[in-house]
């Protein structure tokens, strides 16, 4: 019998590495030590199953990308020459980096006398491109290798011994696609960088030194600056907002001992006079009468599978942490083969899932166990399909169970609430019972809306959300005639959008195609670090906006749209605490100064925009789909670029008048 | 070959449509210029119609001097109600839509202006609101105050409206009326006729379809002149009035105190 073949197989991360290996191996792995303390080589053997058979494996990993593309020494030495225009069309080269050299020496040294290597970094377009760049390191080790690729959403058992089994092909177009990313954000983010802080250093103050003591970076990137932007247009809608009143007519109808109100089609006018002479109408006319009576049922759908932006959103709302502590908790779910890949845009399930399996999973738990044996028994509903599909990963959700004592404390969060969503899929939608009644008075219509919820179904499992009886109406008959109890003319004044929260940016990013859900997170928390933002509890100044506010001076801007905001603590009390945990972002001088100048430049394409970002993530795309070749893309954007750079240079003074009226307060 | 059009068979054209006959001095010329080509009477009313909806009436030589006006009481706003006694060409010297405060139009306007609604430039800067606890498309089961502003096309629309002796009264729409709207739809200088009959409220029209008739035209200067300085004179206006609220408010404040 021939000696087994050797496999080498490299991870994205050690955790994964070892995940993968412990399954493989059934637990019965040797471990061994490389030049990276915190990389082990895991040895095991695996029947693969044709052609390989029983194979000798050695598992290991990178930590992330493993080279870094970088200027020729000439061009890093000093910022101001060669000049910073000069990095668009320099030399670059593709380098491992001196830290990540044992990393790469302990892959060379493993794929000699390997037969294969199967990649199994996370399948997305980061994640191929990093496999590409441990291809690059293994064929030095053994030209004659051969090259597979794991496919895998998550690191559950069953899952990883399929993926081992049935290999695919690197994705040359993904890996392709994620160098030309990786060379545009090189180039326009040093030439950019430079090029501001040379500028605006010599203003000085703030410009040159930062409150710590450091001298000042002026950090450019092409996602962070219009996520920049969109703080700031935010920050200038709600300072420059003006309220205004308007006015409405509410009717009031006393009938079985219960108010009905009805509320007015038109909802409000901002013209005083026009709603006294409708409401005059009204009066004049005495009665009221019946126009529809209408009796249906009502749903309140379930929600959709769980997406990574759907994740980030719903835990700064739900689990009092920010997107990035959110994603941080999500991975080492993952990691611990907990919940499927937790980056993803796809919000509908694979017809072929067996979800059933994956609720049974969770029948244990004593929070939900009892709601999910119920839906094994019978109650179980194929989840909604929603219009994403990234074609790679299933939307979020659990694939083993977890006790929550297993659990950190945010990790548990997160564990529940993606547990929580699952089941809410796979359940049945809140069914309700609502009554709407329209009468006619005078010219005007209004209207009457009750809702009887009558079965709960998902809310049980899924406390994020709500639906509670509004009123019962009492009986209405079509064409009745009546005369309102009272009717009443009624002011109100319009309240400014509040500054963005982080679910508001995130959705705002999606929007508008400014980064990927998997890196927006990092964007954020990126313009933080540059302190071009900050971040403070939401609800400075919310009040109630029902309440028809005593007219005080004109300009304080409120910070709540109709609805959130001041919820949390009963009406009235003026600027109590704001919902737990939601932070809202405001510009720094610095960050507001930067979008100004770049705007007031008047390039018909302004970096705080998100058109320029958007276009490359497309361009991406395009690449990925095979429409658009590399260098086609890398020397488009490059020259795209290169004019909004000659065009900032050529006006630097007007960014130079923003930075004093702002950071310097010149004339503020 | 027929007979040569007439004056009087081109007024009458004209009145057909519920137009008040114009004045010979308006009319003739085209006539003349339609007889020397020998265009058919059906052309010519056609001429003379786009003349009439594009002409400011309140000049004196467009319609007859005793065509019917607003009588001198319509814009008291101190009668309750009365009514119009005779058909009444107007022509709309402004429209707002009573239904978006004029922030909302601010900022509408700001963002068209940088370029921001242009395609493949658009800016997304709002994101609907998912509040009354993260929606689903739970029916109405929204409070039926945000549910209610639905048909984005907005409106009651409030115009002022003047008659041909120069009068301005407001109207606004008791119930929506077809091609009352914003520019470039419905062009500032439109002629609008008000049926007899139209109920005056307080000093403004009640529009409604019955007796509201919108027989379109423009008069380009001043259509021009309304676009190009809508923004600036909306936003003084929003200062003005909110300086105004200012004043009456700090008197409010000083009381409780």
């Amino acid at each position: 019998m021939p000696p087994p073949k050797k496999i080498l197989c490299v991870a994205e991360k050690n955790s994964i590495s070892k995940a993968v290996a412990e399954h493989l191996s059934g637990g019965h792995f040797q471990t061994g030590n490389t030049g990276n303390q915190y990389i082990k080589n895991y040895t095991f053997t695996f029947d693969f199953g044709p052609p390989w058979g029983n194979c000798q494996v050695v598992m290991t990993s990178v930590s992330g990308h493993l080279t870094a593309v970088k200027f020729d020494d000439e061009y890093e030495r000093s910022w101001d020459n060669p000049p910073p225009e000069a990095l668009f069309d320099a030399p670059v080269q593709v380098k491992v980096e001196d830290d990540k050299l044992p990393i790469s020496n302990n892959i060379k040294n493993n794929a000699r006398g390997a037969h294969a290597l199967f990649i199994w970094t996370d399948c997305d377009r980061e994640g191929e491109h990093i496999g590409g760049e441990v291809r690059t390191e293994a064929l030095k080790g053994n030209p004659t290798l051969e090259i597979r690729r794991a496919r895998f959403s998550n690191i559950e058992r069953a899952h990883i011994i399929h993926a081992a089994k049935h290999p695919v092909n690197l994705d040359e177009r993904q890996v392709l696609s994620v160098a030309v990313r990786i060379e545009l954000d090189l180039r326009i983010g040093y030439a950019f960088t430079r090029h501001l802080t040379n500028s605006l250093r010599p203003l000085g103050g703030p410009l040159s030194v930062r409150p710590d003591g450091g001298r000042r970076v002026i950090s450019f990137g092409l996602c962070q600056f219009p996520t920049l932007g969109f703080v700031v247009d935010r920050y200038f809608r709600v300072k420059n907002f003006v309220p205004e009143p308007f006015w409405s007519i509410k009717v009031t109808h006393r009938r079985d001992d219960i108010n009905v109100v009805f509320n007015w089609k038109r909802v409000r006018l901002f013209d005083r006079a026009v709603v006294v002479i409708l409401f005059e109408r009204c009066i004049a006319a005495k009665t009221a009468k019946v126009i529809k009576v209408q009796e249906k049922p009502t749903s309140k759908w379930k929600p959709l599978p769980l997406t990574t932006v759907e994740l980030q959103k719903n835990a700064s709302r739900f689990l009092r942490m920010n997107s990035h502590e959110a994603m941080a908790a999500a991975e080492v779910l993952y990691q611990k083969g907990f919940i499927s890949y937790p980056r993803t845009e796809t919000d509908r399930f694979d017809p072929g899932m067996n979800l059933r399996a994956l609720v049974e999973k969770q029948t244990q738990d004593n929070r939900w166990g009892t709601f999910a044996q119920n839906l094994v028994n019978g109650a179980f509903k194929q989840p909604r399909q929603g219009r994403h599909d990234d074609k790679a990963h299933p939307p979020i959700h659990p694939v083993a169970y977890c006790a929550p004592a297993n659990l950190r404390d945010k990790e548990k969060r997160v564990y529940e609430f993606i547990t929580r969503r699952f089941l809410a899929c796979c359940s049945d939608d809140a069914k309700g019972q609502a009554t709407d009644v329209d009468i006619q008075y005078a010219d005007e219509v209004f209207s009457a809306h009750g809702v009887v919820v009558l079965a709960r179904n998902y809310l049980d499992v899924y406390p994020y959300e709500n639906w509670t009886n509004s009123v019962t109406l009492p009986k209405f008959t079509l064409d009745e005639v009546f005369e309102p109890t009272e009717a009443m003319l009624t002011e109100g004044k319009t309240s400014a959008s509040s500054y963005l929260t982080e679910p508001d940016l995130i959705a705002l990013m999606d929007a508008n195609g400014i980064g990927t859900d998997a890196t927006m997170a990092e964007h954020i928390n990126t313009i933080k670090q540059r302190e071009y933002v900050y971040t403070r509890p939401k609800g400075g100044g919310g009040r109630g906006n029902h309440a028809p506010a005593p007219a005080r001076g004109a300009r304080e801007g409120r910070g709540a749209r109709a609805g959130r905001g001041g919820q949390g603590r009963g009406g009235g009390a003026t600027g109590a605490g704001g919902g737990g945990g939601v932070e809202e972002f405001i510009p720094s001088t610095l960050g507001v100064a930067l979008v100004d100048g770049y705007d007031k430049m008047g390039h018909e394409i302004s970096l705080s925009k998100p058109f320029l970002r958007k276009e490359m993530e497309l361009k991406m795309k395009d690449i990925c789909e095979g429409r658009l070749a590399g260098d086609v893309m890398l020397r488009e954007s490059l020259k795209q670029y290169k004019r909004v750079f000659d065009l900032s240079k050529e006006q630097l003074n007007v960014l130079k008048a923003s930075c004093r009226r702002y950071v310097l307060n010149n004339g503020a | 070959m027929a007979q040569p059009p007439t004056l009087a068979q081109l007024t009458h054209s004209l009145t057909t449509l519920g137009l008040p006959p114009p004045s010979p001095t308006f009319l003739s010329p085209i006539l003349l210029t339609g007889l020397q080509k020998s265009t058919p009477l059906q052309g010519i009313h056609a001429t003379a119609k786009i003349r009439l909806l594009s002409a400011d009436i309140t000049l004196p030589s467009i319609l007859l001097p005793s065509t019917p006006s607003f009588p001198s009481t319509t814009n008291d706003p101190k009668i309750p109600s009365q009514k119009l006694s005779s058909d009444i060409l107007v022509q709309v010297l402004d429209v707002e839509d009573l239904s978006k405060s004029k922030w909302e139009l601010i900022e509408a306007l700001e963002s068209e202006r940088k370029g921001e609604t242009t395609k493949g430039r658009e800016i997304i800067r709002v994101i609907p609101p998912e509040d009354v606890g993260p929606s689903s498309a739970s029916t109405q089961a929204l409070g039926s105050q945000t549910a209610g502003r639905e048909g984005g096309g907005g409106g009651p629309f409030k115009l002022l409206l003047q008659d041909c002796k120069g009068m301005r009264v407001y109207g606004f729409e008791l119930k929506r009326v077809e091609k009352i709207g914003y520019p470039p739809g419905m062009g500032i200088g439109c002629k609008v006729l008000l049926r007899r009959g139209s109920v005056v409220a307080r000093g403004m029209v009640l529009l409604e379809p019955e007796r509201t008739t919108v027989l379109g035209g423009r008069i380009e200067g001043l259509d021009k002149a309304w676009r190009e300085g809508r923004e600036q004179r909306l936003r003084e206006q929003v200062e003005r009035e909110s300086r105004e609220r200012e004043r009456n408010g700090d008197e409010d404040v000083m009381d409780e105190d």
